[in-house]
């Protein structure tokens, strides 16, 4: 049981609150909100997957899906993305883009750094709620990872 | 000295020439033709001594008086002439000559009258002995006359000769120097003028670094250096001017830079607070309905609906910024799939009003079609809205060639504008009808200005209230070889 309480499906980098809260809210009413990690900076995503710093005692499973804000303190969100990609470890780890930018730019960049998925935050709450509530759906009890990704049995 | 001036100098150089060369020729034929005048003269005298010898024998065997006479006329002539040759004839001989000529027929002119004195009736029967003594000294007298008559006319001929020779030397020579003066002046202008035009082609041709022409010297005074020195400061000025195109261009980028990094930050800051404000005004109606009366409940939706406005409106802002920034990318589209494309969108939330839609073939034409489409569905988009109402509303679209231009025009029977605002259709957030009455920001039109006019093409609207309007834009048919991307 211990071990399960440390099993993370969806790790959540934002670093506003209320967004954060808004998802995690959005999140809880499809009950998928149990085994979510909320991170407000890059520097802590990073830490949290590879198991530094205030993580450093965490088992190594990896999350199902990393929910990552691109404008985030510290490292920001292209960076994490590119660090998760470069290492073999976390190389295939699913991660979704979801951000406040429609740019395309910022659209090109994630895809060249081999993101999964890249979703713009709609602004209105109900279209939100749904796109995180579909998004966590998805990932979490839809999507088939391979084998040997660090994932609990 | 200017090479105007130098080729000019020469060019008056042989006319001065042929000046001096035609006086001198002149002079010198002159000359000749005294000297011609001379020989001539020597022969008539010649003549006339052949006739004074005969007249004498004649009369010295006639004793006529017809052949006395003639003898005087001739000595008197041949005097005269003899004088004549001596006083107008210059030949270098001629003096010493005359001078013994004249004498020598004054000697005769003596003999002769001794003999005429002889034959004199009155006196006494002349010996005979005398007067053949007379007319042998007459004789001797005459053939010496002869002879110097000879030498007389062989010196004018041999002067004549050489004088002729003389002439011809002198004018070759003129003509030589000349030549010789012409191309010793006409060398060093040449040269130059080679020189010149190849420094100044080779230097306007080549170009320095920053596509600027490296600097020309051409040391001198004259106008090519002029023109050398008039090219290194317009070249100059390129430069200074380039340095300054430069700076500008630098703080273009730098403001566009600022823009981009702007537009990001509303597009990514001024969002999130929106959210919030809509997110958890969502959650208090969720959660906290039951204790809010009915007026609670439509302020929250007013907060609700507005911040809904604002996201539309700064995703309008972000669109027409990147309007803006769109570099294009021209293909052949084709405008007729396009239209029908983005009317099947536009249309389908519609379906339950009377909406006549018309098409005609449209011409294919060179444009970016992310940017077209955006023109069609705000057109359109436009056509749909402020037909609200009619039934049916009609919207046409069709297109019409203007010289090299195709001209794409929507059509509706909406509700119109009133003509004294068209100036004001294309601004940024100008809007002709009140929020109440039709929604928008006033951004669309905008945008489509920008799109056409990075395609080189103009746009158009025309209208009346409640009559309708017309809204066009124009592309060109051929690509054009450069089609201003970024800035505008």
């Amino acid at each position: 049981m211990v071990e399960r309480e440390m099993v993370v499906d969806i790790l959540l980098v934002e670093d506003n609150p209320n967004d954060a809260e808004l998802a995690i809210r959005a999140l809880k009413k499809h009950n998928l909100a149990n085994h979510l990690e909320w991170v407000k900076d890059g520097a802590a995503a990073l830490d949290f997957l590879f198991q530094r710093g205030s993580y450093a005692g965490r088992s190594n499973t990896l999350p199902r899906v990393v929910l990552l804000d691109l404008r985030l303190p510290k490292v920001d969100g292209i960076e994490v993305l590119a660090q998760i990609r470069a290492n073999p470890e976390t190389r295939e780890l699913p991660v979704v883009i979801l951000t406040s930018s429609k740019e395309e730019q910022d659209l090109v960049a994630t895809y060249e750094h081999g993101v999964n998925s890249f979703v713009a935050k709609p602004v209105a709450f109900d279209e939100f709620a749904r796109t995180v509530a579909n998004l966590g759906m998805y990932w979490v009890l839809v999507n088939r990872v391979p084998p040997d990704i660090r994932h609990p049995v | 000295m200017g090479i105007k001036t130098k080729l000019k100098l020469i060019g008056l150089l042989p006319l001065l020439l042929a000046v001096v060369f035609g006086a001198t020729a002149w002079r010198g034929h002159e000359d000749l033709r005294e000297l011609r005048d001379l020989t001539d003269l020597a022969d008539g005298m010649l003549d006339q001594v052949e006739q004074l010898e005969s007249d004498i024998q004649r009369f010295a065997e006639t004793r006529a008086d017809r052949f006395r006479q003639d003898a005087y006329l001739l000595i008197d002539s041949l005097d005269i002439q003899a004088y004549v040759a001596g006083d107008r004839f210059e030949a270098p001989s001629t003096p010493e000559i005359v001078t013994e000529l004249r004498q020598r027929i004054l000697q005769t002119h003596i003999f002769f009258m001794d003999m005429d004195a002889l034959y004199q009736p009155a006196l006494a029967v002349p010996g005979v002995m005398l007067v053949q003594r007379v007319a042998q000294c007459l004789q001797i007298e005459i053939s010496h006359v002869k002879p110097l008559l000879h030498r007389l006319k062989h010196d004018s001929h041999r002067t004549v000769v050489d004088h002729s020779d003389a002439l011809w030397k002198i004018e070759s020579i003129l003509i030589t120097v000349t030549a010789l003066l012409v191309l010793t002046l006409m060398t060093p202008v040449l040269y130059r003028v080679a020189t010149a035009l190849h420094v100044l082609s080779q230097g306007t041709r080549n170009l320095g670094q920053n596509g600027i022409p490296s600097v020309l010297s051409l040391p001198g005074k004259d106008e090519f250096s002029q023109l050398a020195q008039d090219f290194n400061q317009m070249s100059q000025r390129l430069v200074v001017a380039e340095a300054a195109r430069e700076r500008r261009t630098a703080e273009l980028e730098n403001a566009i830079q600022d823009l981009e990094n702007f537009s990001y930050s509303v597009s990514h800051d001024l969002r999130a607070p929106l959210r919030a404000i809509d997110g958890f005004v969502a959650i208090l109606i969720d959660e906290y309905a039951p204790r809010l009366d009915a007026e609670g409940l439509r302020l929250f939706d007013v907060v609700s609906s507005n911040a809904k406005k604002m996201e539309q409106l700064i995703n309008d802002i972000l669109a027409l910024s990147r309007a803006g920034r769109l570099e294009l990318e021209l293909t052949q589209v084709e405008m007729t799939a396009l239209v029908d494309a983005v009317w099947a969108d536009l249309s389908e939330p519609y379906l339950e009003r009377a909406i006549e839609f018309h098409c005609a073939n449209l011409p294919a034409v060179y444009c970016d079609p992310r940017a077209i489409r955006q023109v069609w569905q705000n057109l359109l988009g436009n056509a749909i809205k402020f037909t609200q109402g009619r039934d049916p509303a009609v919207i046409e679209v069709s297109a019409q060639q203007e010289n090299d231009m195709i001209r794409y025009v929507v059509k509706d029977n909406g509700v119109g504008f009133n003509p004294a605002y068209s100036d004001k259709l294309f601004g940024l957030f100008l809007r002709l009808h009140g929020m109440d009455e039709f929604e928008g920001t006033g951004v669309g039109l905008a945008i489509v200005k920008r799109f056409i006019q990075k395609h080189h093409g103009e746009v158009a609207g025309t209208g009346a209230l409640d009559a309708g309007a017309t809204f066009s834009f124009t592309l060109p048919i051929q690509p054009p070889d450069q089609m201003a991307g970024g800035i505008d």
